[in-house]
């Protein structure tokens, strides 16, 4: 269908959705060479959307389907002409959870802090901390372990991979100047979740096992940890 | 378990406008079959429990006369195209019954919706709701994907209470059940909810089985958290049965094809008068083929051949969860509890045949009851908790129904921007309710909408559309939009200079929660972030 539906369009039609999915094309390409072209990147975007969602969001998105704008060069409705701040001259930085193993943190620095590093002829660059900590109840940082990871004054948002999961995380912006660093900001604090059944290390029963066996795992994307003894009664 | 959502999309600067279709097709094609289907039940006598929720969005919309007005002329002009189609295919059988099917459906829904409902088809739910067979549940303000928010809970609280505010507004009572958009749930949560007042909610997969301990019942048993939350796990097999679109029950051959419309099959100069502009095509309801297989090459659609599978597929239901049952039974301790939710619009609108499948769950389960086959019982939640089972301590972590169970879909490269201005928005807000902390006339009113486009620019639609790289530029517009607004009002309000008329246009523009009081926005200061120590 995507092929019929390519070929009732103009070519500076074909051109635009070309444009639009960056297909590198030929000045010069023929009007059916671009259409295969469009096939094969259409069919593409569309296994990869498929394969990166699981059965309720590609439901969900059929929610939101009245046209399909892969092969619709023409998307009506309103422009998008309105602005919304690029940054605000604050100097914060928040730490997001995504999943077991990556956070996502943004921060702002304040407009004087920016000048100042900006024209400083010492600036070391900014610096993300990432702090796992001890206890996540506590206010007071007892820091198990951290890294660090540069970032320059054009950043302002990073995916921060979790090294451990079940896992008090907090992340600090750290600022280096003239040899000293300065703690600018402290993000919330974010526990990873956990990806592994038996989160307390400890052997699962049989009859936990086969229970478990019995709730779909093979429909989740769950660690099953193989000493606890599921992989033999999947086997089964 | 069906929970309807849409967001709002509600454009009166426009005479038509392509997104409010979400809406039309999901009245056309889900909400009102599936109040039909059941009347039906009703009248067979045959008994059956549901638990539903409908979103504040779109409980706003259903009974929005300006919506309502511009469903009924969708109807009227998808009408019009069936007597022009009744016409073109009147030599070719197959084709002729498919528009009479889709005719007689457009029909019956304006006559339902006017004369049944009263222009209000929550009612139908509300009266199936009062008699106990429907078991509503509310959910949150705007859709929001609360773990996304958690360094903010008062926006959670807030959300949440204007979604069971909402609910009482459009059915009268309390909520005992809510439902977290897409299963969002983390840690700390259920202090929330029931503080609130709510006793118990559906949770992912992980949530529980990656919960604090191992769940002893599997999936297969509520579990209670330490506030005393009774969190339901979604069962992971009846999902892949009915939400697969490659092997779950909607893929059978014999059902109608979602992607085969008329809309992007006939010459445009025939459609042109029914899809955008003229010239843009676009779904019109009009599918006339089947499933068939993985073929361009399809087979007219036949309702009769498909709705016998639909019973069959109702059966196979049933007996795949027996069977499941009896192997439960065997290991653990109490009776097998498996919960099922669903996007309601699943059925219907992407599995046309949805909606009988339901009314045959029903039929079917009566019937094996009957015949001493087996007997599942179809209950709700709250009819489930009333029984008075002792359930397991453990806390849920932090999970969703979403790709991979957690929160990727609404936290990625095509949607994270989004946080930095809607946390923004947040803590502005709460400067403004410092400032301005109680408030009358034109300022409550600029106070009141900057909280209206605060809630709204959380919508869980619009990251998940950005993920999903559907309908994208609409979608940014309205992050944007909302954000835009709020701003220009924060910073109105900073100048002490409110612009009425622009201000009564977004009003216009946005009537949803018409009693909003700005101040249940308001921020404790030991909410923010900003109080972390440095």
């Amino acid at each position: 269908m995507i092929r019929k539906r390519l070929e009732e369009l103009s070519f500076e039609a074909l051109l635009q959705l070309g444009a639009r999915n960056d297909l590198d094309v030929d000045p010069d390409i023929e009007r059916e060479e671009l259409i295969e072209a469009l096939v094969d990147t259409i069919t593409e975007i569309r296994r990869e959307r498929d394969a990166r969602t699981n059965a309720p969001g590609k439901i969900e998105q059929m929610k939101f389907v009245v046209r399909y704008d892969d092969v619709n060069p023409k998307i009506p409705g309103p422009s998008d002409d309105l602005t919304i701040p690029e940054e605000y001259s604050t100097t914060r930085i928040a730490l997001m959870l995504r999943d077991p193993q990556w956070a996502y943190t943004y921060w702002d620095l304040a407009a004087g802090k920016r000048a100042e590093y900006e024209h400083s002829d010492r600036f070391d660059g900014l610096y993300l901390r990432v702090l796992q900590l001890e206890d996540d109840r506590d206010e007071e940082l007892q820091i198990s372990d951290s890294f660090e990871i540069p970032v320059t004054l054009a950043d302002s948002c990073w995916y921060i991979h979790l090294p451990r999961q079940n896992a008090p995380y907090r992340i600090q912006l750290i600022g280096k100047n003239y040899h000293r660093r300065e703690l600018l900001a402290v993000s919330n604090r974010v526990r990873s979740p956990r990806i592994s059944l038996a989160a307390n290390g400890d052997p699962l029963s049989e009859r936990e096992r086969r229970v478990l066996a019995l709730c779909g795992l093979e429909f989740l994307d769950v660690n099953v940890p193989f000493d606890a003894g599921l992989d033999r009664i999947f086997r089964l | 378990m069906l929970q309807a959502h849409l967001p709002l999309v509600r454009h009166p600067e426009y005479d038509r406008f392509l997104e409010e279709r979400w809406f039309f097709e999901a009245l056309s094609e889900t909400y009102l079959p599936l109040l039909r289907e059941l009347r039906t039940l009703e009248r067979e006598q045959v008994p059956f429990r549901l638990a539903m929720s409908f979103s504040p969005t779109l409980s706003f919309m259903l009974t929005d006369d300006f919506l309502l007005d511009r469903y009924r002329a969708h109807l009227e002009r998808s009408l019009h195209l069936a007597e022009r189609e009744l016409d073109r295919t009147a030599d070719s059988l197959p084709f002729r019954r498919n528009v009479e099917m889709y005719q007689n459906l457009l029909e019956q829904n304006l006559v339902d919706l006017d004369d049944i409902y009263g222009g209000n088809i929550l009612r139908g739910f509300d009266y199936f709701s009062k008699k106990g067979w429907i078991e509503m549940l509310a959910t949150s303000a705007t859709h929001a994907f609360l773990p996304n928010y958690r360094n903010y809970p008062e926006i959670v609280r807030a959300q949440i209470e204007l979604g069971i505010d909402q609910f009482h507004a459009a059915f009268g009572t309390a909520a005992t059940g809510f439902w977290l958009p897409e299963c969002g749930y983390y840690e700390g949560l259920d202090d929330i909810l029931v503080r609130m007042g709510v006793e118990y909610t559906v949770g992912a997969s992980h949530s529980v089985l990656l919960g604090s301990r191992v769940p002893r019942n599997g999936l297969y048993a509520p579990v209670r958290t330490r506030a005393g939350l009774a969190v339901f796990p979604r069962d992971a097999y009846t999902a892949q049965w009915v939400w697969s679109s490659e092997h779950g029950y909607p893929a059978d051959p014999s059902y109608r094809e979602f992607y085969r419309d008329i809309g992007h099959d006939l010459p445009l100069d025939y459609i042109g008068p029914f899809v955008q502009d003229g010239e843009v095509r676009i779904d019109t309801g009009f599918k006339y083929y089947a499933i068939t297989g993985d073929t361009d090459d399809k087979m007219p659609y036949e309702p009769d051949r498909a709705r016998e599978r639909v019973r069959e597929h109702a059966r196979d239901f049933l007996e795949r969860q027996t069977a499941h049952t009896e192997r439960l039974k065997r290991e653990i301790e109490a009776e097998p509890v498996i919960m099922s939710p669903y996007d309601a619009e699943l059925f219907g609108h992407w599995w046309f045949e949805g909606p009988q499948w339901i009314g045959d769950l029903f039929r079917v389960a009566q019937e094996m009851c009957e015949n001493g086959d087996s007997c599942i019982t179809m209950t709700t939640p709250a009819a489930y908790l009333r029984g008075g089972d002792t359930l397991q301590v453990l806390e849920p972590g932090y999970s969703s129904w979403g790709s991979r169970g957690y929160g990727e879909v609404w936290l990625d490269g095509s949607n994270d921007w989004i946080y930095r201005h809607t946390h923004m928005a947040i803590e502005r807000m709460g400067e403004l309710i410092a400032r301005f902390p109680s408030e009358t006339g034109l300022k409550k009113r600029a106070l009141d909408q900057a909280a209206r486009e605060v809630l709204l620019s959380q919508a869980s639609d619009w990251p998940f559309i950005l993920n999903a790289q559907t309908v994208v530029p609409y979608a940014r517009r309205r992050i944007k939009e909302h954000l835009h607004n709020f701003t220009r009002i924060y910073e109105e309000l900073s100048r002490g200079n409110v612009g009425t008329e622009w201000l009564t246009t977004l009003e216009k523009k946005t009537p949803i929660f018409p009693n909003l009081d700005y101040t249940v926005l308001r921020l404790h200061a030991s909410d923010t972030m900003r109080r972390v120590l440095i």
